[in-house]
């Protein structure tokens, strides 16, 4: 991530997801899904080589795709930027700014599919990897051993930014003393309300 | 005191940019005008046509989450005796 924000509404976050070849082949062809949700907006021109597949709903991550085109030797990685514009939905919640890439699939350098990675699942987006959260004891972490041990699987990781937020409203004159605001019951200049944060 | 803020003519006000966190907003009970109070507080059962603060101007504490505009957080001022209006900036 370049910035956590906060980030208003309509501005541009970038993403960085580092893939690597932890194997002791060649990989070629390794497609990453990133399941974008509707904290974010997707535009093709910001992003070469990423693909939308389905954009996200209030209740469901989206899916994009990318294919890392160079072969990875055991040991290599490479770094993928995704450009996301901050959006809102009908009913904005934190983790809708909560990201999370995966390896979709892989192929060894003789073009053989190589789905099987010894310490996780690829394309699964399981509810054990969700619960991965930015910053908390297995986010970026690469070394784990995958859920048969309780641990973390390496292909899929999560990331966040930060978005502001806004509190207001009206000064009105009670003209009937309910404490309720009728119609006609407007509103005037006030000077000097504050907010705090606690 | 984080941010400070003027009504406009019609007395809506927002803060804008604010972390997510839990804020609380304090209506200068200073400039509140003679023959003026703030009215009963949490009446009835609508949220964006209640009064939020309490009689000194001091509302509730409430938490902002990423993204969320809340707009429902208002004072409402009771007229005690009629001096005129109570344009006070």
């Amino acid at each position: 991530m370049d910035d956590r924000g906060p980030y208003m509404i309509g501005e541009t976050a970038t993403f960085r997801i580092k893939v690597f070849n932890q194997g002791n082949v060649p990989a070629q062809n390794v497609v990453i899904n990133d399941y974008m949700r509707s904290g974010f907006s997707f535009t093709g021109v910001l992003n070469p080589g990423w693909t939308l597949v389905t954009a996200p709903t209030s209740t469901a991550d989206g899916l994009l795709n990318y294919t890392i085109t160079t072969v990875l030797m055991p040991g290599d990685s490479i770094t993928l930027a995704l450009n996301l514009e901050i959006a809102l939905d009908d009913n904005p919640a934190v983790k809708d700014w909560w990201n999370y890439a995966e390896i979709r699939s892989s192929q060894d350098n003789v073009g053989n599919n190589r789905n099987d990675d010894a310490d996780s699942v690829g394309n699964t987006n399981s509810p054990r990897e969700n619960e991965v959260e930015p910053d908390g004891p297995w986010d970026n972490v690469v070394n784990g051993n995958g859920p048969t041990v309780n641990q973390d699987e390496d292909d899929h990781d999560p990331e966040k930014v930060i978005v502001v937020g806004g509190l207001g409203d009206t000064v009105w004159k009670d003209l009937d003393g309910d404490g309720i605001q009728d119609p006609g019951e407007l509103g005037g200049r006030w000077r000097n309300s504050h907010v705090d944060r606690l | 005191m984080l941010q400070t803020t003027t009504t406009d003519a019609t007395g809506f006000y927002f803060f804008n940019n604010l972390i997510p966190g839990d804020y609380q907003v304090q209506f200068d009970i200073r400039n509140l005008p003679r023959g003026c109070a703030f009215t009963f507080q949490n009446q009835g059962n609508s949220d964006e046509l209640d009064s939020d603060v309490d009689l000194n101007g001091l509302g509730p504490c409430t938490n902002i989450t990423g993204g969320e505009f809340d707009s429902t957080y208002d004072a409402g001022l009771l007229i005690l005796a009629a001096i005129g209006d109570f344009v006070v900036a």
